[in-house]
């Protein structure tokens, strides 16, 4: 039975995949299989031998937070109830009324966070999404670079959801002032919930093996 | 010993099948798709009508701000502010709740809340902070939905909403009240008039109103509505009265209401009511009911007639009966002269004649043609003295002669007159005062002054002084004198008392139009009074010196005595009569007016 030694870093002429070696490995415990097994011995997941799954799912979340994020768009976020008049504002709208106000700097926040991530974010895993069947011009070392981000910043994109939950938490003075949540929220946060998971369903070792097979 | 080996891997090979391939994630996006569909179907299911409300001018109003209320809920908001084609009015577009769009039907009516300060108050004040919005207001049965509507300058008077009943009132003017004005019952404002408006005749305004429930249920067709607005000030036996309903009513005039007698019939939406100038207006005309026609009659009368105009009352033993409803002038051939007639139709109310409640024109001409026969006649009477204001009379002369109700050519029942006594007055008190302008005050004075200075010469004689028997006779003429004096000054006394008799009686009846002419002749009267009577004092001068004179003459022959005190009693009478005169004369020189008055 050949050792192969993972721990040694620059010895990567003798490392070889799983999928080179013809096995199938559990993507969460790491123990290899003959090809056609359906799920793993030791702990139980399934095993995804050419990342068909992993790749469907990450189509699929991607697909579902790119439809969620039309209604965040185009409903209002805030509803805000004050003694005087009550208005409605959207993403875009808020962005740019503050952008009027003169509030440069927190329309540029409100803009990047909710605007241009969440976007950003959907065009970068439908590239490596899809740079994963073919040839791509970026090196593997920067898809990973992409990918970390992408997982990295998809937190911080809660942020404005955020903003509204402490609001409406906070702003409840009766008939004085009244900030509520609107649709665009929940539809917001799943965007990002939905971008999140689909991320995660990128399993990076395909960015390697598409790489192998450009070998 | 073995050496511990990992235990055999369960192998299954995979199964394969067609949906083996897909991942279930995939229903992740399907649930979203589904969800948003759901979310965007129902909101645009939900997504409210689009009405058109045009205004005359919508300041205040904003797009995407101004709500639209109903009883204070926001039911729709504002879309767009745009003009109409002619920039002749302001289209407001307002997304209203779909549910309500069926109510909007050709009722609904619309108009912009602003904050407005009256005199009864201020309003709207709410939207001194959120700004204005548009109030609708419809009934509660849908109708045939619209989508345009012409919107209201000012808030309607009557909320179709709230229960109540439209009247109309009919004023011969609007000057008093103001749109908004209320209508009060027993000083509690239970609703309120709009702007009033000319009638189509525009021979009057309609002044349209709206009682609220449950105060509407005092209504009924016997209730008569009057004006309070203003200040009314009436002087009285309890001296001066200010009058006013409130400072409300004071500034935008009001209206109140009553039904004074019961048994009246319920009322319609929009009846309309006939508006009185006050309480004692209305009050007055509940004895007209107006379902019962009145009695026309006509009176003609040959003299003048100035004084007697449209509306003046008729008056039956000093009662008003009816009112004078025409007065026209007709000319027409009376024995191949021209004659001019004045015609007055007096509009009498039978059931003021006594004859009850019910009574029609026919009763009530039946009893003028019993009372006719008995002496009923038709006069004209000064009403008052101040304002020549004529009234008809009807009076009982059972000394005059026969007459009876005729029919005109009109089918008019005519009644017999009588000459006004407003004619033959004048003509006594001008006949009085000829009288005393006619009294020989200037003869009398000539011969007395005359008679003085002959007595002074007959005196002033030497031979006088000789002459006792002389003496004797001028003493004996001056006797003779004395009561004719007296008698002079009884006549004035009772010439004057006459002369008062008949101003009293002029006062009583009263005849303005000849005053004139009385005060006119009395004046010349007192004139002439006041010429002779500057006289007296000159001949009481020469009376007394003729006294003195006398005097002086009698000491000289003081045996005769009897002559002395027959001389001296004359000389005392005299003197009195010449006190009489200047008291006389003072009076009439300080008040000649006493002559008319009677003090």
């Amino acid at each position: 039975m050949p050792v192969y030694n993972m721990e040694i870093p620059g010895n990567d002429a003798a490392l070889i995949s799983a999928q080179r070696a013809g096995l199938v490995a559990c993507s969460h415990c790491g123990r290899v299989y003959p090809p056609g097994t359906e799920s793993c011995g030791r702990c139980g997941s399934g095993l995804d031998p050419d990342g068909r799954k992993s790749l469907q799912g990450v189509w699929a979340w991607l697909a579902a937070g790119i439809l969620v994020y039309l209604p965040a768009n185009i409903y209002p976020m805030l509803r805000t109830n004050t003694l005087l008049d009550s208005s409605e504002s959207t993403i875009v709208g808020g962005a740019i009324e503050l952008f009027h106000h003169g509030a440069y700097a927190v329309a540029a926040i409100v803009f990047v966070a909710s605007i241009l991530i969440p976007i950003g974010k959907f065009l970068a895993i439908g590239y490596l999404a899809m740079s994963l069947g073919r040839r791509s011009r970026m090196s593997v070392h920067h898809r990973h670079m992409l990918f970390e981000v992408v997982e990295f910043i998809g937190r911080w994109s809660m942020i404005d959801v955020f903003v509204v939950a402490i609001l409406s938490a906070l702003v409840h003075l009766g008939s004085v002032a009244n900030v509520n949540p609107g649709i665009a929220a929940v539809s917001f946060a799943l965007s990002v919930a939905f971008t999140m998971l689909s991320a995660q369903s990128l399993d990076p070792r395909l960015i390697w093996d598409a790489d192998e097979e450009d070998r | 010993m073995t050496e511990p080996s990992p235990a055999d891997p369960i192998v299954r090979p995979a199964r394969r099948g067609p949906m083996s391939r897909l991942s279930p994630v995939w229903l992740v996006p399907i649930l979203a798709l589904a969800v948003s569909l759901g979310i965007a179907w129902q909101s645009y299911a939900e997504r409210g009508v689009l009405i058109e409300i045009a205004f005359p001018s919508a300041s205040g109003v904003a797009a995407e701000k101004t709500e639209l209320k109903y009883r204070e809920v926001s039911v729709g908001l504002v879309e767009t502010v745009s003009f109409s084609d002619d920039l002749s009015e302001v289209i407001v577009a307002v997304r209203v709740d779909r549910k309500l769009a069926p109510y909007m039907d050709e009722d609904a009516r619309f108009w912009v809340v602003r904050p407005e300060v009256s005199a009864q108050g201020i309003s709207g004040l709410n939207t001194v902070l959120s700004g204005v919005y548009i109030e609708g207001s419809w009934d509660s049965e849908a109708g045939t939905a619209q989508t345009a509507f012409a919107g209201l300058a000012r808030a309607p008077l009557a909320d179709p909403t709230r229960k109540g009943t439209a009247i109309q009132l009919s004023a011969r003017d609007g000057n008093s009240i103001v749109a908004g004005a209320p209508i009060l019952y027993r000083g509690i404002p239970v609703g309120a008039v709009e702007a009033p408006e000319l009638t189509d005749t525009g021979d009057g305004v309609i002044i349209r109103g709206f009682v609220e429930a449950p105060h509407d249920r005092n209504l009924s067709t016997n209730t008569r509505f009057w004006d309070i607005s203003g200040v009314s000030v009436s002087l009285g036996p309890g001296g001066v009265s200010l009058d006013f309903s409130s400072v409300a009513s004071l500034v935008q005039g009001g209206i109140s209401f009553d039904t004074m007698v019961a048994g009246g019939e319920a009322v319609e939406q929009g009846q309309v009511f006939p508006l009185y100038a006050n309480q004692a207006a209305a009050r007055a005309s509940l004895l007209d009911d107006p379902s019962l026609d009145s009695l026309k009659v006509l009176a003609v009368f040959d003299g003048s007639i100035g004084g007697l105009s449209e509306g003046a009352i008729v008056r039956f033993r000093g009662v008003q009966v009816g009112a004078v409803e025409n007065v026209a002038m007709i000319a027409s051939d009376q024995s191949g002269r021209k004659v001019v007639q004045l015609h007055a139709t007096l509009a009498i109310n039978p059931a003021r004649l006594g004859l009850g409640e019910g009574a029609g024109p026919e009763d009530g001409l039946n009893f003028l043609r019993d009372y006719v026969a008995q002496g009923l006649r038709v006069r004209l009477a000064t009403a008052s003295l101040l304002s020549g204001q004529l009234v008809v009379d009807l009076v009982e002369l059972p000394e005059a002669e026969a007459a009876e109700v005729t029919m005109t050519e009109d089918k008019l029942p005519q009644l017999p007159t009588v000459e006004a006594d407003v004619a033959d007055l004048n003509a006594t008190a001008e006949g009085v005062f000829q009288r005393i302008n006619n009294l020989p005050v200037e003869e009398l004075l000539a011969s007395l002054q005359s008679l003085i200075d002959s007595a002074n010469t007959i005196v002033a004689a030497d031979e006088t002084r000789a002459l006792v028997p002389g003496i004797n006779a001028t003493m004996a003429e001056l006797q003779t004198l004395v009561p004719d004096l007296k008698a002079t000054l009884a006549k004035t006394e009772a010439t004057l008392e006459e002369a008062r008799k008949i101003t009293a009686g002029l006062r009583e009846s009263g005849a303005t139009e000849n005053v004139n002419k009385v005060f006119s002749s009395a004046a010349a009267a007192a004139d002439a009074v006041e010429i002779a009577v500057a006289e007296l004092p000159k001949l009481t001068a020469r009376l007394n010196t003729l006294a003195a004179r006398t005097e002086n003459v009698l000491s000289a022959y003081d045996d005769s005595s009897r002559l002395i005190t027959n001389a001296l009693s004359t000389l005392r009478d005299i003197s009195e009569a010449a006190d009489a005169l200047r008291t006389l004369a003072r009076t009439l020189q300080r008040n000649p007016n006493s002559l008319l008055m009677g003090r």
